[in-house]
């Protein structure tokens, strides 16, 4: 909605400077989203009268003119235009005036002769985009001296309001009008607009019939005839063209501008265009056809409602017309329309042919039915003022069901306790009443308020205390804190989660954020079913209920994406991931680790909700540092990352096991076991997508259940263990032994042999290599003897170390080295 | 036997090799030659057999005193080689101290968490806790249990992607009012963190996906007047002391009365400047008192007890709080814009 400052001002004396206005909009709830200055830079330019005009002598098409410019001198002008004559009233610029193109007028020499300014054309005004034959002609009421922009009737501010829904009443300047004589302490009068005064006109010779009274709560119309199309007048198409209307004619321009007065749609039918004499308000029937004003064939159904004549629709309800009743120039009688529409069907309508217009939106926030009459007779006396238009009879008038005023109880304690203020009942009665609420009765201390007609958004208590709250201020209302002192905190759960978030950024990971949705085709299409099998807990056949045949009945699509770039909900963080390193290897950046917890989305086939699950990624390219020589930087310091945190967070049941996935290199890649359960995968991007993704190599990437990891957690109850005060013993052992042996499984078997006094059992190397047979490796191993409550024998910690080195040899085949 | 000459010879031969010693080694030499098993004063020792009964005495107590003499001079010299060889050492082992120092990698956390963690540290101070929930969501708890009829203009605040017919993406954390009222009973205090999705095209300002700190109170007496105390706190924690703060009217259909809440401007503090459109003001939350039919949608009676909520978006406080100009950063994860935030 745009407001025009005149244009409210002739309703109400606005007592705020055009500036402050726009403040006073926003703290009352209209939000003003831009403000303008309709003659913003014509400010200096004048209204010039043509005295005379003559030929330059060394110029063709030039002419020198005499122009009054209101001072005692009149001024010489060089002026090219054809149309130049005496006795014009044009805009002039003198010297030292800018144009809104930027030119700056200067006193100049032109071939020979003095030109003290220059004579405009529209467009270098900016008040017409293309451009002009010939310069600006004024009309003949305007004098010399005057300021263009008042001559123009462009002295005025426009403000653009971002009206909320529940502001429907002030998408009419009256509407404004009463809003600002309830904020400004009830002082204000509002100057009512002249509407016809109905005489002794005859019964109405056109009959109306509403066969929907749902979708019609109240139809009016009035014939009125011997009009004549024409221009509207100059200040009519100027506030139309400040509320954003475009001026077209005088009976369109008139149904506007009382819409734009009254907020009441209105409309005109051609009525010698209409067929017969009733007017029928009714569902359209199947497959009928309406071709709309805008030129577009529109197929109806029951759903929605239509204005016809007795052979055809004539009018879309409450949205637009019908070409075939349109207003040209050859019209003689109208038929104007005003009426009151549901407006949930006609949101409906509006939204089924992607048809909002001026009028569906006024209708879908509902209008205020009590004034359709009033804007119609508003209307009509405009119609006979400016289009000549003859009223002889009375309006018809349909209204089934006449609006009851609903009737609110309103308790003044309860004001005051909600808003935390402390005011008298009489005191919100006057604001009530200020704002055009009837303080009908009183029932003991409470008000029983009525709701007027142009206040449909009121419905409740909550509502009246939002307009008081709104009269008082706001910013009145003084700062207090709740009473309750119950202390506030993170869950246990919630702790968890900090901490771990903390420890991944400890381990010299970055967090990252990734879009939830995703691209609807992937690159990574092809991987990532597998990958979801091979990497997921539990039986994601299961899980989803469904059986797993491909990527589709997995993924969540939207049913309306915006763009193919995010048409679906994410089923793993890693091509976020991948795509996060991949995006900052191509800017150069050769090194970088980074970790996402997040929602991944799982579908569980039609009409099921979606599973949520939530996850932990981590990614690393170009790490640094070698761990065992095998040239797997990233993946090793990713598993030491996750290790380290799971030591933090005292998992300790936790096991990793080789596994293949396509999207990894086929030897580097584990699951990792939470308690015996699959808790996600750990691997080395596979080498070729690796390259496709302008990734180094060895770059390793990891996705985790978050579930799993936080239900072992346990760092809760810290209990602290006495520090052993007996001496420990150390052990080395180097082994050769057969490749495929997973180091793994060494550990647990030395672990499992090396009884209460083993504390620990570690590898430190690993070698292969010159020296060491092919297909052979050798492990060099650390064990840490100690008993808590004495000493160790020496003979003790040597059985021990034999028995474990036996059981080496007798189960994994081992050699001990230097034995 | 002139002992006095006998000794007088061992002290200056002594004290030539004493002299010519220069370092721990040599002087262990000299120590061997005189005070070793064979040395020099053992062998005059010796002596001590063949020579008479009444000069025995003298001789040894004379090589007793030369030999604590020469001890002592040892010794002394010793110390000071000793002193000196650590003091080489340790200057041989000079560094370039200006070399850098070990750099431990270091991870970060990302700003918008940062921001939010933020929130969560002031509101949990506030006697908050955390409430989360889905991002997958239904009608009835996106829109109907908020007072958002279908079919009603309030639907077009919001743009919505949907799933299905049953389910869509939740365009607001106000859901989780919702399902905390259901399962709790008051007093409720709580803010529900969490991303939010939107049918908006992505470009400098508007993201189709974002995040939202959501916060509900409710209790018996909560005022108009808690919920502007609570914001005030909040703004004043998350920007600093030196701006103030306006609520003016708006509309939610969850809430009633409703606040927009602005913030005087970060850039220009009021002044008017391209970041507030020359306003002064930012707007930077929507709150307002529970609407009575939400609170009773939830089963929560309306006459007993009262609330407010409020709303913003994380994504656009962190903008403003860091002065970035473009919300497509915060998910682009450029290790350069990352590390910014250390």
């Amino acid at each position: 909605m745009q407001l025009s400052y005149n244009w409210l001002n002739s309703y109400i004396d606005i007592p705020e400077t055009p500036e402050k206005f726009a403040h006073f909009l926003t703290m009352a709830g209209l939000e003003v989203e831009d403000m303008s200055y309709r003659g913003e830079g014509l400010e200096d330019l004048i209204v010039g009268e043509v005295l005379e005009v003559a030929d330059h002598e060394n110029a063709d098409k030039l002419t020198i003119c005499q122009v009054d410019c209101g001072s005692t001198t009149k001024k010489q002008i060089i002026c090219g235009a054809p149309n130049v004559a005496v006795g014009q009233k044009v805009p002039v610029a003198l010297p030292g005036t800018t144009l809104p193109t930027g030119l700056e007028i200067k006193e100049t020499e032109i071939r020979g002769k003095k030109s003290a300014g220059m004579i405009c054309s529209a467009d270098e005004l900016g008040l017409e985009e293309e451009r002009q034959d010939g310069i600006m002609l004024l009309a003949d009421n305007t004098t010399p001296g005057q300021s263009l922009v008042r001559a123009l009737k462009l002295d005025d501010y426009v403000y653009k309001l971002d009206l909320t829904p529940n502001y429907a009443r002030c998408l009419g300047h009256i509407g404004v009008a009463r809003e600002v004589k309830g904020l400004s302490d009830n002082k204000l009068a509002i100057n009512w607009p002249e509407a016809l005064a109905e005489k002794d006109n005859s019964p109405a010779s056109v009959e109306v019939e509403i066969k929907d009274p749902e979708l019609c709560q109240r139809y009016t119309c009035r014939l009125i005839e011997d009009i004549e199309i024409k221009p509207s007048p100059l200040w009519m198409q100027r506030r139309l063209e400040a509320a954003g209307i475009r001026p077209i004619n005088n009976i369109v321009d008139i149904t506007n501008y009382v819409m734009l007065e009254y907020n009441q749609p209105l409309h005109a039918f051609d009525f010698d265009r209409v067929t017969g004499d009733k007017i029928i308000v009714r569902r359209a029937e199947e497959g009928e056809v309406l071709m709309t004003l805008d030129d577009k064939k529109r197929e109806l159904d029951s759903e929605v409602l239509v204005i016809a004549d007795k052979d055809k629709p004539i009018g879309l309800a409450g949205v637009m017309g019908g070409a075939n009743t349109e207003v040209t120039t050859g019209t003689r009688r109208v038929l104007l329309e005003a009426a009151s529409f549901n407006a949930v069907n006609i949101r409906r309508t509006a939204k089924k042919f992607a048809l909002h217009s001026d009028s569906s939106h006024r209708f879908e926030r509902k209008i205020d039915i009590t004034a359709v009459d009033e804007a119609s007779r508003r209307a009509c006396y405009l119609l006979q003022k400016y289009a000549g238009g003859e009223i002889k009879e009375k309006l018809v008038d349909q209204y089934p069901a006449p609006f009851e005023e609903k009737e609110i109880e309103l308790a003044p304690q309860r004001v005051n306790q909600l808003l935390g203020i402390n005011i008298t009942a009489e005191k919100i009665a006057t604001m009530l009443e200020g704002l055009g609420f009837k303080i009908h009765d009183r029932k003991g201390n409470n008000l029983l308020v009525k709701t007027p007609g142009f206040r449909r958004d009121v419905e409740g208590e909550a509502d009246l205390i939002e307009e008081v709250a709104r009269v008082y201020g706001y910013n009145n209302i003084s700062s207090t804190r709740p009473a309750s002192s119950e202390p506030g905190g993170r869950t246990s759960e919630q702790k968890k989660e900090h901490k771990i978030d903390q420890l991944l950024q400890q381990q010299g990971l970055e967090e990252v954020i990734n879009y939830s949705l995703r691209p609807k085709e992937e690159e990574l299409d092809g991987y990532l079913l597998d990958y979801l099998i091979n990497s997921s807990p539990g039986n994601l056949t299961q899980l989803t209920s469904q059986n797993l045949e491909n990527l589709n009945q997995l993924q969540v699509r939207l049913k309306n994406p915006l763009s193919q770039a995010f048409a679906q909900l994410r089923v793993s963080l890693i091509p976020g991931l991948i795509e996060v390193l991949s995006l900052n290897a191509r800017k150069q950046i050769k090194e970088m680790a980074i970790y996402e917890m997040g929602q991944v989305f799982y579908s569980q086939g039609k009409k099921e909700r979606p599973l949520e699950k939530r996850k932990i990624a981590l990614g690393s390219m170009g790490y640094p540092e070698e761990s065992w020589g095998l040239a797997a930087p990233d993946f090793f310091y990713l598993k030491g990352g996750l290790e380290n945190l799971l030591a933090e967070i005292k998992v300790a049941d936790y096991s990793w096991q080789r596994t293949k996935v396509d999207l990894f290199h086929p030897g580097r890649a584990a699951n990792l076991f939470i308690a015996g359960e699959k808790a996600g995968v750990l691997g080395e991007l596979h080498p070729d997508l690796a390259a496709e993704y302008d990734l180094p190599a060895r770059t390793a990437l990891g996705e985790f259940a978050y579930d799993l990891i936080e239900a072992a957690a346990d760092f809760a109850g810290i209990k602290y263990q006495k520090i052993p005060r007996h001496p420990s013993t150390s052990r080395d052992l180097a082994l050769l032994l057969a490749d495929e042996i997973p180091a793994a499984d060494i550990i647990s078997a030395i672990e499992e042999t090396g009884g209460e006094i083993l504390q620990e059992a570690k590898i430190f190397d690993l070698y292969q290599g010159e020296q060491i047979p092919s297909g052979q490796k050798s492990l060099a191993l650390k064990m840490l003897y100690q008993a808590r409550e004495r000493t160790l024998q020496e003979e003790e910690v040597e059985e021990k170390v034999n028995q474990i080195i036996t059981m080496l040899e007798e189960e994994f085949k081992a050699q001990i080295r230097g034995k | 036997m002139d002992i006095e000459k006998i000794i007088s010879d061992v002290k200056e031969k002594f004290n030539i090799k004493y002299n010519e010693a220069q370092d721990l080694d040599s002087l262990e030499e000299v120590r061997v030659k005189f005070l070793g098993k064979n040395g020099k004063i053992k062998q005059l020792y010796g002596k001590m057999a063949s020579i008479p009964d009444e000069q025995k005495p003298i001789l040894g107590k004379e090589l007793n005193k030369v030999k604590e003499e020469i001890n002592n001079k040892l010794q002394e010299k010793k110390d000071k080689l000793a002193a000196e060889k650590k003091k080489r050492q340790l200057e041989a082992e000079r560094i370039d101290v200006t070399l850098p120092g070990h750099k431990i990698k270091k991870g970060s956390q990302h700003p918008l968490s940062i921001v939010t963690s933020e929130l969560e540290e002031i509101f949990i101070a506030m006697g908050f806790k955390i409430a989360v929930g889905p991002e997958v969501e239904d009608e009835y708890y996106n829109f109907k249990a908020l007072n958002i009829p279908e079919d009603h203009p309030a639907r077009d605040l919001q743009d919505t992607l949907y799933l299905d017919d049953l389910f869509l993406l939740r365009t607001h954390t106000s859901p989780v009012q919702v399902r905390t009222m259901e399962n709790t009973s008051p007093p409720i205090k709580i803010i529900a963190p969490g991303r939010v999705y939107r049918a908006d095209e992505l470009d400098a300002s508007h993201s189709p996906v974002f995040h939202q700190l959501e916060g509900l109170v409710v209790d018996e007496n909560i005022t108009f007047g808690d919920l502007k105390g609570t914001i005030q706190i909040m703004v004043e924690q998350i920007f600093g002391q030196n701006h103030s703060v306006r609520f003016r009217p708006s509309y939610f259909p969850f809430t009633e009365p409703s606040a927009e809440v602005d913030v005087s401007c970060i850039v220009c503090g009021g002044e008017g400047c391209s970041l507030c459109s020359y306003t002064g003001w930012l707007e930077i939350m929507g709150s307002g008192l529970v609407h009575p039919r939400v609170l009773k949608m939830s089963g929560i009676n309306p006459q007993e007890y009262s609330g407010f909520a409020f709303g913003m978006g994380i994504d656009r406080i962190t903008l403003l709080k860091y002065g970035i100009d473009d919300i497509r950063l915060l998910q682009e994860n450029d290790r350069r814009f990352l590390q910014q935030f250390k």
